[in-house]
């Protein structure tokens, strides 16, 4: 059996710069000898020999089946070049940032000859962080292209402040789980974070993803203030919606002045949350203590908000605010007017906030699952939501398994494999789902119904 | 289904064994017999005098890399094209001994790969598939219209056995062009699916086509009713009939099928399968003069059968690896046979009777 090629695509809106990334690619000293597979449309030039021109074509089947729609260029492109083998070590394929990388990830697994001689290695999609916003909220086509992603290259960041950063990787994050995201400028990232990414091997499966773990939260933003008694206020103007959530715990321990400090009280906080939020009226005050309060932040012919806020005992409080401060342009002024500077502030992962129709939701659980039970369900799920299902992977513990079960898909093509032994560890689940209208609930209780 | 002891069929020695050095994209006899030409993938072309063995001459013929090659039927002319987006025409003298007479290259426009070309049964024109279009020229490679196909790159084209007829395939089914009169609007043989391959039956009464979805789908004509055959593991590329059109097969698992095209046709009814390569299927060739038929699997070997219908080999062969190319000899009882395998060996076989 010869070795197979991998094969690294490359995407993103016109401008992301994935022309720039693909030229370092090219000419960085790795010794490896690359063939480019561009869409016709390439922004500029590529200094490479062998450049291909992709014209992309969709091949549907006649059964209507999802997981049979392939790239027939790619299967013309691809297969000239198996016959070639020995010329190069990599491909690389450029696509437009209108392409859906569904099919091109399908082709891969359904033609059993560009199967027999290569592997997706891993989709690197580029964002301009300039831009990315604007693309996201018109275009499901780019919300795709975030959600088939291993790893996310958040390009021309120096033309960006940092909060705007800071809540683009929050939103990127939540479109996708499983990504890691490269913050760059002029698309300059090392190449061993994006080449041999094994973005869909199983037997790197969840190898590297950072925010996998990492819990969602109902808010998205805290910060511990040190206040003495005295009359604040909260500041906020017109945002992007209608209210806001937030809270104001006093702390007991003088010394819980730290971002982890934050992290360990957001645990207290997110109960806090669970609550019936009380509305809050401009100019009602908001009391410190464990009540959840809901700012009402829309008014006829009023932009600017505020919230008395009366403090009786010096400390610490930490303040919880669905939305980041930067979206509200919130801030907390002391009676002179002056803004109060937090001791410490964290941004946390925030659950579905956006209108996104994408998302990508992550469950961690622990206990075993019927794999009969499982097969069934899923076998359901793929049919009835496969469309909607771009990625999916996972690491399950199956009763009578002495084995970790790996998988991983892309919209009905599921694969997967036996991984190491759970010896004496304890049995956990641990899973992500990345699509269009996924719903957590009916995620949630289907696998808990295939809990043993 | 039959199984077969393979020790028992003959495995005679090659007349010649050449190194291509490079993965074969084409075989392709001369009319008389007397010269074979191979391309190569990396655009390189040769032709080997099939009575010695010699290498006659060699040409980079297509810096980018090479699809398919052609011998004009009737005449001396060699047609290649390839990834340069261009067709090149080789006019060869006969006498006494063969030279490059005379070369010229033709730019189909655009700079799509050139994937497919295809003489005209009688040699008169040649066509060639160029992203959505086919183009014809004369033998002199003068243009003479061309053949859209609007919904993808075409996938495959076919000449009508003895017709001016052009069938052409890509996404969404065939067309049949009328090529004395381009004006007219082409039959549309419609199947929303993949179409990469074509092939007439020898009587001109079937046009069957390989998809991607890995089943064949064919139509009567003229009338144009359809079916299709599905099932098979891989994509069914290589299709071959049997010189009375009585029997199709076709790549697609390691197992020759063979359809039934009598009158009550395939519809309903259990193909014979004969289980004899141990790889699926990679090359198919018919003998354009005999009734020999030849079938090459990914593993190398290659088998050869007396007729399409015979369920066990009259000869086998082995190629290092994936059996590429297969061409019999055009001449009349003919039982010369070359392949070729991707490591770029070539292999000539003489077929005793």
């Amino acid at each position: 059996m010869t070795t197979k090629i991998p094969v690294t695509v490359l995407t993103g809106f016109l401008g992301s710069g994935k022309t720039t990334l693909l030229n370092r690619i090219l000419t960085e000293n790795h010794g490896q000898r690359i063939a480019v597979i561009e869409n016709e449309f390439g922004e500029i030039g590529v200094d490479q020999d062998l450049v291909i021109n992709a014209d992309e074509e969709i091949f549907e089947m006649n059964n209507g089946c999802i997981c049979c729609t392939v790239r027939g260029d790619l299967i013309r492109i691809l297969g000239s070049l198996a016959r070639r083998k020995d010329r190069f070590d990599r491909i690389v394929l450029e696509t437009t940032g209108m392409a859906d990388p569904g099919p091109v990830a399908q082709t891969f697994f359904v033609d059993d000859e560009i199967r027999d001689e290569f592997y997706l290695d891993g989709i690197i999609t580029l964002v301009d962080a300039r831009h990315v916003t604007q693309h996201l909220d018109g275009s499901e086509e780019a919300q795709a292209q975030i959600a088939f992603a291993d790893r996310i290259v958040l390009n021309k960041t120096d033309l960006v402040d940092s909060s705007t950063q800071r809540s683009l990787k929050n939103r990127l994050q939540e479109l996708n789980r499983m990504a890691e995201i490269i913050p760059a400028e002029m698309a300059a990232v090392a190449l061993d974070k994006v080449l041999d990414v094994g973005g869909f091997d199983l037997n790197r499966a969840l190898e590297t993803n950072p925010a996998f773990l990492e819990p969602e939260y109902p808010f998205e933003w805290g910060g511990i203030y040190d206040l003495r008694p005295g009359s604040y206020r909260l500041e906020l103007s017109q945002g992007p919606d209608p209210e806001m959530s937030a809270i104001l715990v006093p702390l007991l321990d003088k010394n819980e002045s730290g971002e982890k400090d934050l992290q360990v009280i957001a645990e207290t906080a997110f109960r806090y949350f669970s609550q019936a939020a009380k509305p809050l009226q401009d100019g009602e005050h908001m009391s410190p203590g464990t009540t959840l309060w809901e700012l009402q932040l829309q008014l006829e012919q009023q932009t600017e908000f505020s919230f008395p806020v009366d403090i009786t005992a010096a400390g610490n409080y930490a303040l919880f605010t669905q939305h980041t401060p930067e979206e509200f342009s919130a801030s907390l002024k002391d009676s002179a007017g002056q803004t109060v500077k937090t001791a410490a502030e964290h941004f946390f992962n925030a659950g579905h906030t956006h209108d996104d129709t994408v998302s990508s939701i992550a469950f961690e659980f622990g206990g075993s699952l019927d794999a009969e039970k499982l097969n069934a369900w899923m076998s359901v799920l793929l049919e009835t939501q496969g469309a909607d299902l771009f990625r999916m992977k996972g690491i399950l513990s199956i009763a009578d398994d002495d084995r970790r079960v790996i998988f991983q898909g892309v919209h009905m093509l599921l694969d997967s494999q036996p991984g190491a032994p759970w010896n004496n560890e304890p049995r956990n689940n641990r899973l992500v789902f990345i699509g269009r209208n996924l719903n957590r609930d009916y995620l949630q209780g289907g696998l808990k119904r295939c809990m043993v | 289904m039959y199984g077969l002891n393979k020790e028992l069929t003959p495995s005679p020695a090659p007349a010649w064994l050449i190194n291509l050095e490079e993965c074969p994209a084409a075989l392709s006899w001369s009319d008389c017999g007397r010269w074979l030409a191979a391309g190569t993938v990396t655009g390189g072309i040769c032709v080997i005098e099939v009575a010695t063995g010699i290498t006659l001459w060699v040409r980079s013929a297509h810096e980018k890399g090479l699809h398919t090659l052609c011998w004009q039927p009737g005449a001396s002319v060699l047609a290649s094209c390839g990834q340069d987006a261009t067709v090149r025409l080789w006019k060869i003298s006969r006498e006494p001994q063969l030279t490059l007479f005379d070369e010229w290259t033709i730019n189909a426009g655009g700079n799509a790969w050139i994937e497919h070309l295809q003489w005209r049964p009688d040699g008169r024109q040649l066509a060639v598939a160029s992203g959505r279009s086919v183009f014809l020229f004369s033998s002199e490679g003068m243009p003479q219209g061309c053949c859209d196909f609007p919904e993808s790159t075409v996938s495959a084209i076919s000449w009508r056995p003895a017709g001016a007829q052009l069938a052409v395939s890509g996404y969404g089914g065939v067309r049949l062009f009328d090529v004395l009169d381009l004006n007219s609007k082409p039959q549309k043989l419609n199947w929303k699916g993949s179409l990469l391959s074509l092939s007439w039956s020898p009587d001109a009464q079937i046009i069957v086509a390989g998809c991607q979805d890995n089943s064949l789908h064919f139509w009567r004509l003229p009338e144009g009713h359809d079916a299709m055959m599905s099932g098979f593991l891989y994509k069914p590329v290589q299709l071959c009939w049997s010189r009375n059109a009585r029997w199709l097969t076709s790549g697609g698992s390691s197992k020759l099928v063979l359809w039934p095209f009598d009158k009550k046709g395939p519809e309903g009814r259990a193909p014979i399968s004969i289980e004899w390569h141990e790889k699926p299927i990679s090359a198919l060739a018919t003998a354009a003069g005999s009734r020999w038929f030849a079938s090459g699997c990914r593993g190398g070997e290659v088998a050869a059968w007396r007729q399409l219908s015979d369920t066990s080999p009259a000869a086998r062969m082995q190629l290092p690896n994936r059996v590429e190319c297969i061409a019999w000899s055009p001449v009349k009882n003919g039982k010369s046979l070359a392949a070729a395998s991707r490591d770029g060996a070539l292999g000539i076989w003489e077929m005793m009777q």
